[in-house]
C-alpha cells in the first residue's frame, strides 16, 4: 500500500526561474519586459514575505558536554564539580560556567532530550546540519544551503547566503544537490572569503571597462536567444561588481573598538562580532565553529576555558542582536555533534555520548524562555519528549517560516526538505 | 607502639583500603596520624579514622574538594572546594561543624598550604590569585596577584618566610609572606605546559608541588610531551627545581614513560622521592633518589603498580606510610617497609 | 522491434503536420506525413517523429559557425580553434557536417571527452580512492576506443571484482562505493535504469507513485551479497560474494514487510532459478578469515547477464546519450523514468531504445544519428510571434482533443490485456513458489528415508561379523574339549584335569548355542529392510513427480515477456495520450498569448518566453545550453590558446620518450597511438585545472544552471584566468597584441573565441577600447579578451 504522508507541493518553495526572473527585474540592465514579467510570478511575492529571516548557527567541535551547559546535574554521580546556576528565565538553571548566557535565556529556549543514537564524530557533524541519517554515498544538503535558497533576499542582494565563519573543527557546508550557489562561503579565521580581492594588476576604472564590454557583449548575444539562464549569468557579474563595493562586510576591523573590547579580542570573541555585522547586513545564514570540546581527559579544566572562552561572546552577540531588534528574524542555534558521557572516566573525562543532550535554540520563531525534554535525575536517559537531529532541522526551518514538510523542485526533482520521517517540535515554535 | 621494621622502598606495598561511594580527589593525613581526610567527586570531606577505620563525613562545601590541610597540632582541619570555599573544622570533634567559612576565591579554590607554623594558610585558585589567612581569625592578611593563569597549587617553604606558586602555565611564583610582597620568579616549569593547537586549548599546571625537608629543592609534578590534549596522551613527570638558582635541575621521569599526570609528589626524610601518576598509563608509586646523593640527578630505583589510577598523595607523620586518593572510589595506604608473612 | 503505428496515430500526425505545413520547409512536409516504420536513416526517422509532433514553428538549421562551435563542444567537450572553426566555414563542400561529425566522432579529442563524461556519471566526483582514476580513465578510455557496447560496460562494471588485475579499473565503480549494497543499488537505479529508488529503501517512495520498495530490494537483492575484502598480506581492496543472503525489509511508514524478495531488474525480469549446490558445495572458493569468498553462482554476474534484456536498460542509455547532444533527456530528469513523467515524444524515446539494443548497444551511431538530425542543428534563436498563425487556433485545439479521444480509446483495451498478463504471470509464478516449497518438504522425506535403510543394512552387516566371531571361538574351544577330554581318559587320577575338560566342555555346548542363535538373526529374512527400500523408493518416486509439474523456466520466462510487453504497449499507450495533452497545451498557450498580446505585453512576453521553452523541450528550437565546468573551462583555455601549448609540450615529450606503443607503430598508425596518449595525458592534466571551475561552477551531468556572484569573483579576480590573458608565446593575446590592423585583429579575436567571424558593429566597439591605450595595448587586450570570455555568448553552447 502506499504512503501518503504529508508530502505538500513546494509552490511556496519558490523556484529558481522566478528568483532569477526577480533578479534581472532588479537589474532592469535588459530593455524586454521579460524580466519584470518573471518578477511578478507568486514566488517572489512569498519571498518577500520571508524577507530578511536568517540563522545563526554556533557548532562546538568535539561534542560540548551537556551537564557543564544546559542541562546541568549538581552533586550527582555525574553531575561533576559544576553548580547550576539561576537565569532570567525563572525555573530554568544552566550550568555556572555560563553566567552571561544565563542573563539572556529570556531569548533562548533549551531542548534537554536530544537522542542522536551516534558516537561518531563525522556521523554527527554530517546528521546535526543536515538533519538526516548519514547514508554511505549520499550528501544531502547543509542546513546553511537550504537557509540560503530559501532566505537570500531577491533583488541586488551580492553576498553569499551561506557563510561559515572556521576557526578549528572541520565542516565545509556542503549544498548536495541544491548546487554551488548554496554551499558555504568560507571565513578561515575570519579571513575573507576567496576572491573578494581585485588583482592588484587590475584598477577599479580598467574593471568596470572591461565589465561594460562584457555588459554589451551580453546584450548582443541577447538579441538572439535570451532566457532566465542567461539573464542570471549577466546578472550575477552586476552582483559580483555590489559586492566588491560592499567588500567591507567581511571587514569585522570595521567595528568600533568599545565593540572589540566587549567580545573580546581573542578568536571567538572576533568571529562573534563579525556574525553580527554579516546578519546586520541580511546574510541568510552564518556559522561559526568553535573548537573544541572533545574532553576524554581533564573534561572539567578544559570546559571552564572552552566555555570561558565561548560565554561572554555569545552572550553579548544574542543581547546585542536583540537590542537592535535583529532577533525578531534571526533565529539562533548552538549545537554539537553529540553530548559526553555522563560517566566521568578515571582521567576526570567525560567520552562520546549521543544518547542523551541537549541543543539550544531561540530567536525568531522559537518560544522564547521555552525548555523541552526532560532526562533522568543523573542524565543518563531521555524521560521526556525524546527527539533527535532530524526534529531540530525541521524545528530549525519551520522557526524561519520555511514549510519544513515541503520539497525543493531542482530542475524538475523533487526532493524533500528535510527528512520526511520527522518534523518540528511544534510546542517549541513561538 | 612503634614499628621496628626498617623503611625500605623496594619493599612498598597495600596496607589498608578504605571502600567509598565516590572516585576519591585527595587525603591528607593529620600531623597526629590517627586520621586521613579525603575528599571525592561528591560535596563532602570525609575523616578517616585509622584505628577505628571508620569514615565521618564533613558537610559544608558545595562542590568538589580538593584542598586539604591541618594545623601543626591537628585541632583544626582546613579544607578548599571548588566552590570557591575554605572551611576550618575542628578536626577531632565527633560530629565537626564549620568553625568557619570563607569565600577565598572566584572560581575553584585549587589548592591550599599551611604554614610551618601554622599561623597562615595560603590558598590558591582560577581567579589566578594566592591569598594568605590567618589561621586564628581567618583574616586576609595577603593577597598575590601575578599570574597570568589559574593558579593551580601552593607550597610554603619549610625554613624560610616564603612560600611559592604554580600556574596552569608552570610560571613559578615566590612570595615573601611576612612582607606580603612578590619575592622572585623561579624558571617556569614550561616542561609541563602545551597549547594544544589541535584542539585549541591550554594543557598543563602543577597538580603536585613540594619542597625538599631541607628547602634546598622543589618539586613540581604535572605532565610534559603532551601529543593529545584532550585524550591525556602525554608523560608524567616532575620538576626538580634548586631553591637556591631559582633553575630546573632535573626532570624525574619514569625509567618506560607513563602516560598521565603526576598527580602528587612528597619528598621522604631518607633521601628519596615519591611521586604518584594517575590517567592513560594507570596508577604507579615511583621513587627517585640522587645518585650517591647527588643532587644533579635522579634515578629511579623502584616503581610499584597500583590496583587503580592515583589522584592524591600524602605521606604520613611517621613517614613510614604514603595514602593515596584513588579513582576507583578506594583511599589506600601503602607501608614503606617489608610485609610480615 | 520498432512500432506499427496505430492508424489513429497516422491520422493524428497528417493533421498536425497539416496545420505545421505553412511554417515547414516544402520538402520536410514530404517526410514528416511518413511514420516511424519507414526504414530511412535513424536521423531521418528522428526528424520525422519530431516533426510530425511539433505544434508551431520549427527553427531553421543554424549557421556553420553555430554548428561547428556546437558539434565541437558536445563530441569533444571544447569549442574547435580559431583555425578549426574558419576552415569549416569556409569549406564548400555539400556534405561537411556529416564529415565534420564523422571526423570528431574518430578522433581522440572524443574518447578524451567520452571518458571525462562516463566518469562523472558513473563516479559523480567522489573523492578517488581504493582504484586510482589513472587506472579507471584508462578502462574507460579503452573502452570507448574499442567501442565496447554500453551493455557490456555497465555489466563489467557490475561483475568486476577488482581482484584480477585487469579487472581492476572496471571495479571501481562498487570499490568507489566502499561495496555498500545500498550506495550501488541506488546509483544501479538510476544509472542503469533511469529510476531513483532511493526512497523506496526505507518506504514506496512518496512522491512516485510506481516506485516500490520491493523495487528497490529485488535490485538489492543481486548485489547485497557482496562486500569490501581485504587482503592482509598484499593489502589489496576488492569484492568477495556469499553464496547466501536474501533482501528483507519492512517500511518503516506502513510496517508492511517482505522478507524474501527474488531478484529482479526494475520493472523488468525476474531471476527465477539460480543453481541449487549441496551445503559445502556453494563456492569455488569458500570464505573464511582472510579468505575472499568466491560463489559458484555469482548473484552480480546473473545481473550483468539480464542488462541487454531489460527494455528499461535500452531506453536509459538512449535517454542518456540524447541528453548529452541536445541538453535535455526526452524524459527528464533522466533519473526519474515513470508513469508521472512522460517523455516529451514516447514514439522517438522507444525509437532510439529499440534501434540502440538491435544496433547492440553502440554509443557512436546513435551521437551521430543525433548529430544528423536537424532537430540538433536548427538554430537556437527564438521564433517571433510573426512567424505563427494564430488565426485557427481553437480550431486546432478541438482537432487535437478529439485526437486525444481516439488515442485514449486504445488504452482501456491494453490495460484489461495487461490485468490478464499479470494474472497469468502470477498463476504460473505462485504455483512454481508453491512447488519449490514442496520441495524442500519432500527432498527432507527423501533424505530420512535414505538413513534408516542405510541404518538396517548396518545392523545386519554388524549381526553376520558377530557370528563368525564366536564361530570362530566356539570350533576352537571345541578342539580344545576334545584334546583335553583324550588327555582325561588317559590319566583319570587327575582330578585338576577332568575338571577343566568337564570346564571346557560346558563352554564348547555354550559356544555352540549362542553361535546357533547369532547366526539365526544375522539369516532373519530382510523384511523390515525391504520395506525400508520400498520407502525410500516411494519417496523419491513422489519428488521426481512434483519436480516433473515444475513449469520449465521457458514457459515461465514466456509468461513473464508477454506481462512486461503488455505493460510496455500500455506505457506507452499511456504516453501517446500525456503527448497529447502537452500539446493541446502547446496550442492553447499560443492562444493565450494571442489574448495577452493584445491586452498586456509584459505578461504576453513571460508567456512567450514559456512557449518557446515548450518549443525547446519538443525539439523545434535548439536549446542553450550552458557550458559545463569542465567544457567551460577547457573551453577558456582553447580560446586563450593555452590548451595548445599544453598539447604541444606533451607531444614534445612523448617525441622525446617515445612509450614502446608508440616504437612499434609506423605512419599513420603511429600519429594515432601518439593522439590517444596525448588525449590521456590531457585527461589527467585538465583534471587539475578544472578542479576549481568544478568547485565554482558544480560538476554533475544533469545538474539544474546555476549563476553565482562567487562564480564572477573568481572569473574576475582569480588568478588562474588572469595568467591566461597576460601575453606569453603563441597565446591568444600574445598573437592579437602583434596584429596592428584593428579588423584583423577583431577577426581573430572573434574566431578564437566565439568560432565566428566578427560583425560590424564589434569593430568599432574594439575600436573604442583600444583608443588611447597604445602605451598598455596588451592589457587592453586581455580585458576585452576577458570580457568575451565572460559574456553569455561564451557561456553557453548555442
Amino acid at each position: 500500500m502506499k504512503c501518503q504522508y504529508a508530502c505538500h507541493s513546494a509552490d511556496h518553495l519558490f523556484s529558481r526561474r522566478s528568483l532569477l526572473g526577480a533578479a534581472a527585474g532588479g537589474a532592469a540592465a535588459v530593455a524586454s519586459g521579460l524580466g519584470g514579467a518573471l518578477a511578478a510570478t507568486p514566488g517572489v511575492a512569498e519571498q518577500i514575505k520571508r524577507k530578511h529571516k536568517r540563522i545563526l548557527n554556533v557548532f562546538m567541535h568535539g561534542g560540548v558536554s551537556q551537564l557543564e551547559t544546559w542541562d546541568p546535574k549538581p552533586n550527582t554521580d555525574t553531575g561533576g564539580p559544576f553548580r547550576a546556576i539561576a537565569t532570567s528565565v525563572p525555573g530554568i538553571h544552566i550550568c555556572e560556567l555560563l553566567p552571561h548566557t544565563a542573563k539572556q535565556m529570556h531569548h533562548l529556549a533549551i531542548v534537554r532530550s536530544l537522542n542522536t543514537k551516534n558516537q561518531d564524530h563525522g556521523k554527527g557533524q554530517i546528521e546535526m546540519v543536515t538533519g538526516r541519517n548519514r547514508m554511505l554515498g549520499t550528501d544531502y544538503p547543509h542546513l546553511g544551503a537550504v537557509a540560503a535558497k530559501t532566505l537570500t533576499p531577491e533583488g541586488r542582494f551580492p553576498l553569499p547566503g551561506h557563510i561559515l565563519i572556521r576557526g578549528g573543527g572541520g565542516g565545509t557546508g556542503q549544498a548536495a544537490y541544491l548546487g554551488p550557489k548554496y554551499a558555504a562561503v568560507v571565513m578561515e579565521d575570519g579571513k575573507p572569503p576567496a576572491y573578494t580581492d581585485r588583482l592588484a594588476s587590475l584598477s577599479a576604472e580598467a574593471d568596470a571597462r572591461r565589465s561594460a564590454f562584457r555588459a554589451a557583449a551580453s546584450d548582443r548575444f541577447a538579441g538572439r536567444r535570451r532566457t532566465a539562464d542567461t539573464d542570471a549569468y549577466t546578472f550575477s557579474y552586476d552582483q559580483a561588481a555590489d559586492l566588491l563595493t560592499q567588500r567591507e562586510v567581511f571587514d569585522v576591523a570595521k567595528e568600533p573598538a568599545k565593540d572589540h573590547d566587549r567580545y573580546g579580542k581573542h578568536e571567538f570573541g572576533q568571529h562573534c562580532l563579525l556574525a553580527r555585522r554579516l546578519l546586520e547586513k541580511d546574510v541568510p545564514f552564518v556559522q561559526i565553529n568553535h573548537s573544541n570540546y572533545d574532553t576524554h581527559f581533564e573534561n572539567f579544566d578544559f570546559h571552564i576555558e572552552q566555555l570561558g572562552e565561548f560565554d561572554l561572546p555569545f552572550a553579548t552577540l544574542v543581547a546585542d542582536l536583540a537590542e537592535r531588534g535583529l532577533l525578531e528574524d534571526t533565529l539562533i542555534c548552538v549545537m554539537s555533534e553529540f553530548g559526553r558521557t555522563p560517566k566521568i572516566n578515571s582521567r576526570y573525562g567525560r567520552d562520546h555520548w549521543g544518547t542523551a543532550w541537549s541543543v539550544l535554540l531561540g530567536g525568531a520563531g522559537i518560544q522564547r524562555g521555552a525548555c523541552i525534554g526532560k532526562t533522568n535525575d543523573n542524565g543518563t536517559a531521555v524521560t521526556e519528549r525524546e527527539v533527535d537531529h532530524g526534529h531540530v532541522f525541521h524545528t530549525l526551518l519551520a522557526g524561519i517560516g520555511v514549510d519544513s514538510k515541503g520539497e525543493f523542485d531542482i530542475g524538475g526533482r523533487k526532493f524533500p526538505v528535510a527528512d520526511p520521517a520527522k518534523g518540528p517540535i511544534k510546542e517549541l515554535l513561538a | 607502639m612503634a614499628d621496628a621494621r626498617p623503611i625500605d622502598a623496594t619493599k612498598t606495598h597495600v596496607s589498608l583500603e578504605h571502600k567509598h561511594e565516590r572516585p576519591l580527589v585527595a587525603c591528607r593525613f593529620d600531623p597526629t596520624g590517627r586520621y586521613v581526610f579525603f575528599g571525592a567527586e561528591d560535596n563532602l570531606v570525609q575523616r578517616f579514622d585509622l584505628s577505628a577505620k571508620t569514615a565521618t563525613p564533613l558537610a559544608a562545601h558545595d562542590s568538589w574538594v580538593r584542598a586539604l590541610g591541618c594545623s601543626p597540632s591537628g585541632d583544626v582541619l582546613y579544607s578548599g572546594g571548588y566552590d570557591g570555599r575554605l572551611i576550618f573544622w575542628p578536626a577531632a570533634d565527633e560530629k565537626p561543624r564549620p568553625a568557619r567559612v570563607i569565600d577565598a576565591h572566584q572560581g575553584w579554590l585549587r589548592a591550599l598550604a599551611v604554614s610551618p607554623g601554622g599561623e597562615q594558610i595560603a590558598t590558591c585558585g582560577n581567579d589566578n590569585l594566592v591569598k594568605l589567612w590567618d589561621a586564628a581569625d581567618g583574616k586576609l592578611v595577603a593577597q598575590f596577584a601575578g599570574h597570568a593563569a589559574h593558579v593551580y597549587n601552593v607550597a610554603f617553604h619549610p625554613a624560610g618566610k616564603t612560600l611559592v606558586s604554580c600556574d596552569l602555565k608552570g610560571v613559578l611564583k615566590e612570595w615573601n609572606w611576612a612582607s606580603g610582597k612578590h619575592q622572585r620568579d623561579l624558571n617556569a616549569a614550561e616542561a609541563l605546559y602545551k597549547y594544544d593547537t589541535t584542539f585549541r586549548a591550554d594543557i598543563g599546571g602543577a597538580r603536585g608541588l613540594a619542597f625538599r625537608g631541607d628547602g634546598k629543592q622543589l618539586a613540581v609534578g604535572g605532565i610534559t610531551n603532551v601529543t593529545n590534549a584532550f585524550a591525556g596522551i602525554g608523560n608524567a613527570a616532575v620538576e626538580l627545581l634548586d631553591m637556591a638558582e631559582g633553575k630546573i635541575v632535573v626532570q624525574l621521569e619514569a625509567k618506560e614513560k607513563v602516560n598521565g599526570l603526576a598527580w602528587g609528589v612528597a619528598y621522604h626524610p631518607d633521601g628519596f622521592w615519591i611521586g604518584l601518576t594517575g590517567g592513560g598509563g594507570g596508577g604507579w608509586l615511583y621513587f627517585w633518589k640522587g645518585e650517591g646523593f647527588s643532587e644533579k640527578t635522579a634515578i629511579e630505583f623502584f616503581k610499584l603498580k597500583l590496583p587503580n589510577d592515583g589522584r592524591d598523595l600524602s605521606l604520613s607523620p611517621d613517614k613510614r606510610q604514603v595514602a593515596v586518593a584513588h579513582a576507583d572510589k578506594t583511599l589506600r595506604l601503602y607501608s614503606l617497609f617489608e610485609k610480615t608473612a | 522491434m520498432a512500432r506499427v503505428a496505430t492508424v489513429a496515430a497516422i491520422v493524428f500526425y497528417a493533421l498536425v503536420t497539416a496545420w505545421c505545413a505553412p511554417m515547414v520547409a516544402d520538402d520536410e512536409v514530404g517526410r514528416a506525413t511518413g511514420n516511424g516504420t519507414s526504414k530511412a536513416a535513424l536521423h531521418e526517422r528522428i526528424d520525422e517523429l519530431i516533426e510530425a509532433a511539433a505544434i508551431g514553428p520549427l527553427t531553421p538549421v543554424c549557421s556553420d559557425a553555430d554548428f561547428v562551435r556546437r558539434v565541437f563542444l558536445d563530441l569533444t567537450g571544447v569549442i574547435p580553434t580559431g583555425g578549426q572553426a574558419r576552415a569549416f566555414v569556409v569549406d564548400s563542400r555539400g556534405d561537411k557536417r556529416q564529415r565534420l561529425i564523422d571526423e570528431l566522432l574518430a578522433s581522440a579529442e572524443f574518447l578524451r571527452h567520452m571518458t571525462a563524461t562516463l566518469d562523472v556519471m558513473l563516479i559523480e566526483r567522489r573523492a578517488d580512492k581504493v582504484v586510482n582514476q589513472a587506472d579507471w580513465e584508462a578502462y574507460l578510455y579503452q573502452s570507448v576506443a574499442d567501442s565496447k557496447p554500453l551493455d557490456r560496460l555497465f555489466g563489467e562494471l557490475i561483475q568486476a571484482d577488482g581482484h584480477d588485475e585487469k579487472q581492476r579499473g572496471a571495479a571501481k565503480f562498487a570499490l568507489n562505493r566502499d561495496a555498500e549494497p545500498n550506495a550501488i543499488t541506488r546509483d544501479l537505479g538510476r544509472l542503469a535504469f533511469g529510476m531513483d529508488l532511493q526512497c523506496c529503501q526505507c518506504h514506496d517512495h512518496p512522491l512516485i507513485n510506481d516506485y516500490y520498495q520491493d523495487d528497490y530490494y529485488g535490485l538489492f537483492a543481486f548485489v547485497q551479497r557482496t562486500s569490501l575484502f581485504t587482503d592482509t598480506k598484499t593489502k589489496l581492496v576488492s569484492l568477495a560474494e556469499k553464496a547466501d543472503g536474501e533482501a528483507s525489509f519492512k517500511s518503516v511508514f506502513t510496517g508492511a514487510s517482505q522478507d524474501k524478495t527474488t531478484p529482479r531488474v526494475p520493472k523488468g525480469a525476474v531471476l527465477f532459478v539460480e543453481p541449487q549446490f549441496t551445503k559445502g558445495q556453494e563456492y569455488a572458493v569458500a570464505p573464511a578469515k582472510d579468505v575472499r569468498g568466491v560463489p559458484k553462482f555469482s548473484r552480480r554476474g546473473a545481473l550483468a547477464e539480464m542488462l541487454p534484456g531489460s527494455e528499461e536498460f535500452a531506453r536509459n542509455m538512449a535517454n542518456r546519450l540524447w541528453a548529452l547532444m541536445f541538453g535535455r533527456g526526452i524524459v527528464h530528469p533522466l533519473d526519474f523514468h515513470y508513469a508521472g513523467n512522460p517523455p516529451a515524444n514516447p514514439r522517438l524515446l522507444t525509437l532510439l531504445a529499440d534501434e540502440f539494443s538491435e544496433g547492440g548497444f553502440q554509443v557512436r551511431p546513435l551521437l551521430r544519428a543525433a548529430a544528423l538530425t536537424r532537430a540538433y542543428q536548427r538554430t537556437c534563436e527564438a521564433p517571433q510571434p510573426e512567424m505563427v498563425n494564430f488565426a485557427d487556433v481553437a480550431a486546432r485545439v478541438e482537432q487535437l482533443e478529439r485526437n486525444k479521444l481516439v488515442k485514449q480509446k486504445t488504452v482501456e483495451p491494453l490495460a484489461e490485456a495487461l490485468a490478464q498478463a499479470k494474472a497469468a504471470f502470477k498463476q504460473v509464478r505462485d504455483e512454481d513458489v508453491r512447488i519449490v516449497a514442496e520441495l524442500s518438504g519432500l527432498e527432507k522425506t527423501v533424505a530420512e528415508a535414505r538413513q534408516s535403510l542405510e541404518k538396517i543394512a548396518a545392523d545386519r552387516r554388524n549381526a553376520a561379523e558377530l557370528v563368525t566371531q564366536i564361530e570362530k571361538e566356539a570350533t576352537a574351544v571345541s578342539v580344545a574339549a576334545g584334546k583335553l577330554s583324550v588327555a582325561a581318559t588317559a590319566l583319570p587320577g587327575e582330578k585338576v584335569l577332568i575338571e577343566a575338560a568337564e570346564k571346557v566342555a560346558a563352554r564348547s555346548a555354550e559356544l555352540t548355542v549362542s553361535a546357533e542363535a547369532a547366526r539365526k538373526t544375522s539369516q532373519q529374512p530382510g523384511r523390515v529392510e525391504a520395506d525400508a527400500a520400498q520407502g525410500l523408493a516411494n519417496a523419491e518416486a513422489a519428488l521426481a513427480a512434483v519436480i516433473a509439474k515444475r513449469p520449465a523456466v521457458e514457459s515461465l520466462r514466456k509468461v513473464e515477456q508477454t506481462q512486461l510487453a503488455a505493460q510496455h504497449r500500455l506505457a506507452e499507450a499511456n504516453y501517446g495520450v500525456a503527448q497529447c495533452d502537452a500539446q493541446i497545451a502547446a496550442a492553447k498557450a499560443l492562444g493565450e498569448y494571442a489574448v495577452l498580446a493584445k491586452s498586456d505585453p509584459i505578461k504576453a512576453a513571460a508567456a512567450w518566453s514559456g512557449i518557446v521553452e515548450k518549443w525547446t523541450i519538443a525539439g523545434q528550437v535548439a536549446a542553450l545550453k550552458p557550458l559545463s565546468a569542465d567544457q567551460f573551462a577547457v573551453s577558456a583555455m582553447q580560446a586563450t590558446g593555452i590548451l595548445r601549448g599544453q598539447v604541444a609540450a606533451v607531444d614534445e615529450k612523448l617525441e622525446k620518450k617515445p612509450p614502446e606503443a608508440m616504437k612499434t607503430a609506423e605512419g599513420a598508425e603511429r600519429q594515432r597511438v601518439k593522439l590517444n596518449l596525448i588525449q590521456m595525458e590531457m585527461l589527467g592534466q585538465l583534471r587539475g585545472t578544472n578542479a576549481e571551475f568544478v568547485r565554482q561552477y558544480g560538476g554533475l551531468l544533469g545538474e539544474e544552471f546555476q549563476a553565482t556572484v562567487n562564480q564572477a569573483l573568481f572569473f574576475g579576480n582569480g588568478a588562474t584566468i588572469d595568467a591566461w590573458l597576460k601575453p606569453a608565446g603563441e597565446n591568444l593575446v600574445a598573437r592579437l597584441w602583434k596584429i596592428e590592423d584593428t579588423r584583423a585583429l577583431v577577426d581573430e579575436m572573434s574566431w578564437a573565441v566565439f568560432s565566428r567571424a566578427a560583425l560590424e558593429n564589434e569593430e568599432t566597439a574594439v575600436n573604442d577600447y583600444l583608443k588611447n591605450r597604445t602605451d598598455d595595448r596588451a592589457v587592453a587586450i586581455g580585458e576585452m579578451v576577458w570580457a568575451l570570455l565572460s559574456s553569455s555568448e561564451f557561456r553557453f553552447n548555442h
